[in-house]
């Protein structure tokens, strides 16, 4: 078989593709002008649909690895079939999504393949020597770092929902079949469960007023509902932290691992705006930023930034309306 | 038991740090702090919990950084770890995961250790990689992301929950020796006590001097992200700030 020059590592939801294989698919277009030489790497216990599905929609060759030997398959399964693939096709780069999957098994995949492993890449660019630079944000946002890997070849992991996803109007790819068998290794997944309770609360109001670590602590959220309370159609949301310390349910989570919404307004009191957040509400209408460092990354993604303590603010503002 | 909790000295958000004058990475301001990863406080918390219900089990940590990281491991003996190990390392340019992974990888080897701990994510590089890169210079099994933990000490074996996106988890059972990465919420970290604080004054540091490993990858360039949206900022004292903001919502319609 011919050395192709990206893997594409896809990802399912159950048997069905996930959008972010079409990201994927979008950028190794931008990497590699000879599609002939990009292949799609599907691994399931019954990965035929997604294969013709995948082979359909981007045009590209698709190597689809059914596994059998398990009910739930495990990323380490995911692991050896694509070391397995590397090894036969010789890649310079393994595109793979920053999901919880993808950094489940990337860096690890990196190590036995003794590859750099560049995680978070939020875009790809061409340095002045012709060589692709990726791209990722440090420090909850403030800065963005362009990487080098140095070797061949590079694990690439690069945050699902930045990029547009992609539609051929060419002719499928090819699709080659293999078979794998696991043993009951040291992981055995048990079940899959869905806690999904997303509110519709957040997915109706005008206005989301989220709440972040910067508001101090549980009782200051009292400002911030007050706050909320002056403007008609207004909900209350919060960063995860707030829900890991139990000061919000988790259906009040705007984020990554939460909700993803997209009000007309939403006001961000007190949050840093790290990419996990900014995931879940990048696509609002109009967003202000309220926190007292003028540095935070939130004020990137706002429209209108005020620089202030959060409580101090909302306290004149509360004085100012009622003297109005 | 034997239990290793891998932790990192990160710069506080709000404290932040500067970009060094060749552009090639961050380095510290005059107003930088430090703390310890908010990750890892959550996975030495889960470490400790297990030291409390399980007798004769002993909790080490391990941090790789220079010398001002001793103070993540000070930290760690003031909640409750027993032993520290401080790989000496100077961390002034950007240091891949793969590097830090098999330095870390290397002290772990010699501990016999039954349940190794990482947080899923560094505040400052946020790669969520190096737990997981760990476990495969061990060669032991990993799971990432882990929201809840069940023991079965007996059997040799954790009972985990780890979470993905939209509020799906999987739940699975993996054979120790494993290497587990932990995510907010599993439980709430304790601050260190006083009299722990004091006493680990005079503990020990196992202290190991820097043998680098070739990186995998450069930092070419680091710059401050792009604005994506207008980023008005409204100058002005309060009152001002206030008067504009409910200038801005009437504009809108947001306020009556
Ligand atoms: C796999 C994974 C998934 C994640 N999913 C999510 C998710 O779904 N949603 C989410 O939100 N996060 C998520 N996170 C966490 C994320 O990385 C950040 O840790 C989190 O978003 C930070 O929350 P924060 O902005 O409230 O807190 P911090 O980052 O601590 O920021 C607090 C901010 O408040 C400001 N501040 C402090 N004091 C004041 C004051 N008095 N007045 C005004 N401002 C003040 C500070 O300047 C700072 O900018 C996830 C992380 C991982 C690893
Ligand atoms: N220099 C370090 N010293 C100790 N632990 C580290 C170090 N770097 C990363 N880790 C651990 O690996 C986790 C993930 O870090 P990262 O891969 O940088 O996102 C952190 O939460 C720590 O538990």
């Amino acid at each position: 078989m011919n050395d192709k020059h990206i893997l594409i590592i896809a990802e399912l939801d159950e048997d069905r593709l996930k959008p972010v294989t079409f990201e994927l698919s979008h950028h190794a277009k931008n990497m590699e002008s000879n599609p002939d030489n990009i292949l799609l790497v599907i691994t399931g216990t019954a990965p035929g649909h997604a294969a013709r599905e995948a082979s359909e929609r981007t045009g590209l060759d698709v190597l689809c690895v059914t596994v059998s030997g398990t009910e739930f398959m495990t990323n380490a399964t995911r692991k050896d079939v694509v070391v397995s693939a590397a090894k036969r096709f010789n890649p310079s780069y393994i595109l793979c999504p920053h999901s919880s999957e993808g950094t489940d098994y990337g860096p690890g995949l990196a190590v036995r393949l003794s590859a750099a492993c560049i995680s978070a890449v939020n875009g790809i660019t061409r340095g002045e020597d012709g060589s692709l630079l990726f791209s990722r944000s440090i420090c909850g946002g403030q800065y963005n770092a362009l990487m080098k890997p140095d070797t061949k070849p590079a694990v690439i992991l690069v945050q699902p929902g930045l990029f547009p996803t992609e539609k051929n109007q060419g002719e499928p790819g090819r699709i080659i079949a293999e078979t794998y068998t696991t043993q009951i290794g040291h992981i055995r997944m048990t079940g899959i469960e869905k806690t999904r309770e997303s509110s519709s609360e957040l997915g109706q109001a005008k206005v989301i007023v989220a709440a972040g670590r910067g508001v101090g602590n549980k009782e200051n959220l009292d400002a911030i509902r007050r706050f909320a309370a002056l403007f008609p159609g207004a909900a209350v949301a919060g960063s995860r932290p707030l829900i890991d310390m139990g000061w919000l349910e988790y259906r009040y989570q705007v984020g990554i691992t939460g909700n993803v919404v997209s009000p007309p307004v939403y006001i961000a009191c007190g949050i840093s705006g790290s990419t996990q957040h900014i995931a879940g509400m990048g696509t609002s209408g109009y967003v202000i930023a309220i926190n007292s460092d003028p540095h935070a990354a939130i004020f990137n993604v706002s429209d209108l930034c005020i620089v202030d303590d959060i409580i101090g603010f909302i306290d004149a503002f509360e004085d100012f309306e009622k003297e109005e | 038991m034997n239990i290793l909790v891998l932790i990192k000295q990160v710069p506080q958000t709000e404290a932040a740090t500067e970009i060094n004058p060749a552009g090639s990475y961050i380095e510290r301001s005059p107003v930088t702090l430090y703390k310890m990863n908010r990750f890892d406080e959550y996975a030495l918390e889960e470490a400790l919990r297990i030291k409390e219900t399980c007798p004769e089990t002993r909790v080490d940590v391990i941090t790789l950084g220079p010398e001002h990281a001793k103070e993540v491991i000070r930290r760690a003996y003031g909640m409750g770890a027993d032993n520290g190990i401080h790989i000496l390392a100077d961390n002034s340019n950007y240091l891949d995961p793969s590097a830090v992974a098999a330095r870390i990888g290397e002290e772990a080897a010699k501990g016999n250790y039954d349940l190794i701990f990482a947080g899923i994510m560094s505040e400052d590089m946020m790669q969520s990689q190096t737990g997981q890169m760990v476990a495969e210079v061990l060669g032991l099994p990993c799971v990432s992301s882990v929201v809840a933990l069940t023991l079965d000490e007996r059997a040799g074996k954790v009972m985990v929950k780890r979470e993905l996106e939209g509020g799906v988890r999987h739940s699975l059972e993996a054979d120790m020796p494993v290497v587990l990465t932990v995510q907010a919420g599993i439980n709430t970290p304790r601050y260190p006590t006083l009299s722990k604080v004091l006493k680990a004054n005079g503990k020990d540091i196992t202290t190991i001097t820097e043998n680098p490993v070739p990186p995998r990858q450069t930092c070419v360039l680091i710059r401050y992200p792009e604005k994506q949206r207008a980023g008005v900022v409204v100058e002005g004292s309060r009152a001002d700030k206030v008067r504009e903001l409910a200038r801005i919502l009437r504009q809108k319609n947001i306020m009556r």
